[in-house]
């Protein structure tokens, strides 16, 4: 065999094996993990076949930034693994669990406001998170947090590091409610967009909390985003009816062997004189979408 | 065995060996020169001038107990520092430290002091960069204790933010040199400008090498940038609870990727191998002098600044150095079109 083919088995073998072993995961860091070996395996099989770019492109974008966050979520929200009864609290460090330190009332990616840890967290007395989440079983180092845990994740009322006792009512899982601590830091952006002025600064928050997205009042915002998807709508319908017109060859059959068309320049030429239509508008959907997921991240602005 | 295999063998052993030589220097050059700037002496006691410090280090690092924290997940735990190490070796695998050279006539055909000849080579190192950020996220987390886990998140969003800034920066440069082979970009700086200038990119892209620096000492976590290790907070980061070699995995990529993004600097913005005096087969010469240079002011910034607040970081990161990387790759699109290379 040539080495060629030898090397294409062994990539698609590990892709294969990592892919199955993704769904067949019983933890999700572990799942998180193996889907970026598959992506490795699939950028050596775009080596393979020439496409250098591709790979390279393969690893930046997905292994090196999509995944970091996937696993970011997994690993913060502190997601439960699957046992044969039921969910259970996963992870070694049990976030949620030994959260005094870290918790800071974060509903976005925690780790982009990671300012100002304080020490341990003190007593909190707060009351018990729904059922079934397996209270008790909190990280290992969690200090002095004697009652049980709150939903795996979502932490009810975190307490901010330097938060009293804490008696106040939980609403339900996954809103957060209220702030805790005095120095509870409500402001997480997206990754870096408000990343600082966490401390002790942040005041209370003590109004009440709309539904992700809605700030009520703000109806202009609605309507604005109505417009625009609009626009895309239009704009989709007509670039599939452009491309309908026109013979699909020009879309499709360009792959004539032979042609050089991996070369960076190439695709670039391509993906800016051909595509450039097609380019832009996936470009404004990718930006609506980061705004929409901005907006129902953080529930007041 | 095939000769051009053997040969490419014998390279890989040589940049291996020199990656983990240059760690040793790093750590014996930042102890001394730490020492210069604090008016002590530094090491001195082991070997002539204290030469053998590093070796003593890493002896004791040796023979230290291997220490597994209670509740750690122990195959993320022993797996996280090899990913760190293995990041920062294979990014050198594509940086390029010298012409083609035939070693004095030993070799029948000159061969390219590089590893390897990728032709994306520049997206290579990038792609690598952003792989090493898994060690230390895993690292954080494995290791079931807050301030690990603290000095992982701290580390990872500090890395993705000043990546977009360190990725604008080197494709200024791309822009600039029309080609992504680090190979080519430093054929492309050959020859002075009027007789005396050297045709470095760094006098074409000001700016671009400052914000190269800058987002790559942030992206090697080092000082002012070192929120991952602030002592003061977090006792020590992601590596907290990591004793024995697996500490010293962390410490090797954390000099290796220092080696590595100074190399890529020399290699982009000092014009590589190019200098006056020497021929093409000692270029490599050039090229330590000046990867040396970086990597003293590295040590030079981290013994001189006191660390920021990690808002700052984040402010300055976001705020300040990604509008002027944009800027500055616009502006040499820019130029590009319109004046010519």
């Amino acid at each position: 065999m040539a080495g060629d083919t030898v090397l294409f088995y062994a990539f698609a073998a590990i892709m294969v094996l990592a892919s199955l072993l993704v769904v067949g995961q019983r933890s999700p860091i572990y799942s998180v993990l193996l889907l970026i070996v598959s992506f490795a395996a699939l950028a050596g099989l775009y080596v393979l076949l020439d496409a250098p770019f591709l790979a390279v492109v393969q690893i930046i974008i997905y292994a090196g930034a999509i995944m970091v966050l996937f696993l970011f979520v997994v690993m913060l929200l502190n997601a439960p693994y699957e046992t044969a009864t039921g969910l259970k609290t996963g992870g070694p460090t049990g976030v949620g669990g030994a959260g005094g330190p870290t918790a800071t009332d974060s509903v976005g990616a925690p780790g982009f406001s990671p300012g100002a840890p304080g020490p341990t967290g003190p007593d909190r007395t707060g009351p018990v998170g729904p059922p079934g989440f397996s209270p008790g079983a909190r990280g290992p180092t969690g200090p002095d947090r004697t009652d049980s845990v709150g939903p795996p994740g979502f932490s009810p009322g975190a307490p901010g590091p330097t938060g009293p006792d804490r008696t106040g009512p939980v609403g339900p899982p996954g809103f957060s409610p209220g702030a805790p601590g005095p120095t509870a830091t409500d402001s997480v952006g997206p990754p870096g967009f408000s990343p600082g002025a966490p401390g002790p600064t942040g005041p209370d928050r003590t109004g009440p909390v709309g539904p992700p997205g809605f700030s009520p009042g703000a109806r202009g915002p609605r309507w604005a985003g109505a417009a625009l998807a609009l626009v895309l709508l239009v704009e989709l319908a007509w670039s599939l009816w452009r491309a309908g017109a026109q013979e699909t060859e020009a879309l499709t059959g360009q792959l004539v062997p032979g042609t050089d068309l991996t070369s960076v320049r190439q695709i670039g030429h391509v993906l800016f004189a051909d595509y450039g239509f097609a380019f832009e508008v996936t470009s404004v959907l990718i930006l609506v979408a980061m705004v929409g997921a901005v907006v129902l991240a953080k529930r007041e602005i | 065995m095939n000769p051009v295999v053997l040969v490419q063998l014998v390279l890989i052993l040589v940049v291996f060996t020199a990656l983990l030589m240059s760690a040793a220097v790093m750590v014996y050059a930042e102890r001394k020169l730490a020492a210069a700037f604090q008016q002590r002496y530094g090491p001195y006691l082991v070997g002539p001038k204290g030469l053998m410090q590093p070796f003593a280090d890493v002896l004791k690092l040796l023979f230290k107990e291997e220490l597994r924290p209670k509740g750690a997940d122990a195959l993320l735990f022993a797996i996280a520092p090899m990913i760190a190490a293995t990041a920062a070796f294979a990014a050198f695998a594509v940086v390029p430290f010298g012409g083609d050279t035939t070693l004095f006539g030993l070799l029948p055909e000159p061969i390219k002091l590089q590893v390897a000849d990728v032709n994306v080579a520049i997206l290579v190192v990038f792609a690598i960069a952003s792989m090493s950020v898994y060690g230390i996220v895993l690292a954080g987390w494995s290791s079931n204790s807050k301030y690990s886990l603290l000095g992982a998140l701290r580390s990872a969003s500090q890395m993705i933010s000043y990546e977009l800034s360190y990725g604008l920066a080197l494709a200024s440069v791309l822009v600039v040199a029309g080609d992504l082979s680090i190979t080519r970009i430093v054929d492309g700086q050959a020859g002075t400008w009027l007789g005396v200038l050297p045709r470095w990119f760094i006098f074409v892209q000001p700016v671009g090498f400052l914000v190269y620096m800058i987002a790559g000492i942030a992206e090697t976590n080092r000082a002012p940038f070192d929120f991952p290790e602030a002592e003061q907070e977090l006792v020590a980061g992601y590596h907290t609870e990591y004793s024995s070699m697996s500490f010293a995995m962390f410490f090797l990529a954390e000099y290796i990727n220092m080696v590595t993004v100074s190399a890529v600097a020399t290699d982009l913005f000092l014009g590589g191998w190019q200098g006056p005096w020497l021929p093409v087969s000692l270029g490599w010469i050039w090229f330590l002098a000046k990867m040396s240079a970086l990597l003293f002011f590295y040590i030079w910034a981290r013994w001189t600044l006191p660390r920021y607040r990690y808002d700052q970081l984040m402010q300055f990161g976001w705020k300040i150095l990604l509008p002027i990387a944009v800027l500055n790759l616009i502006a040499t699109a820019a130029g590009v079109i319109y004046l010519g290379r």
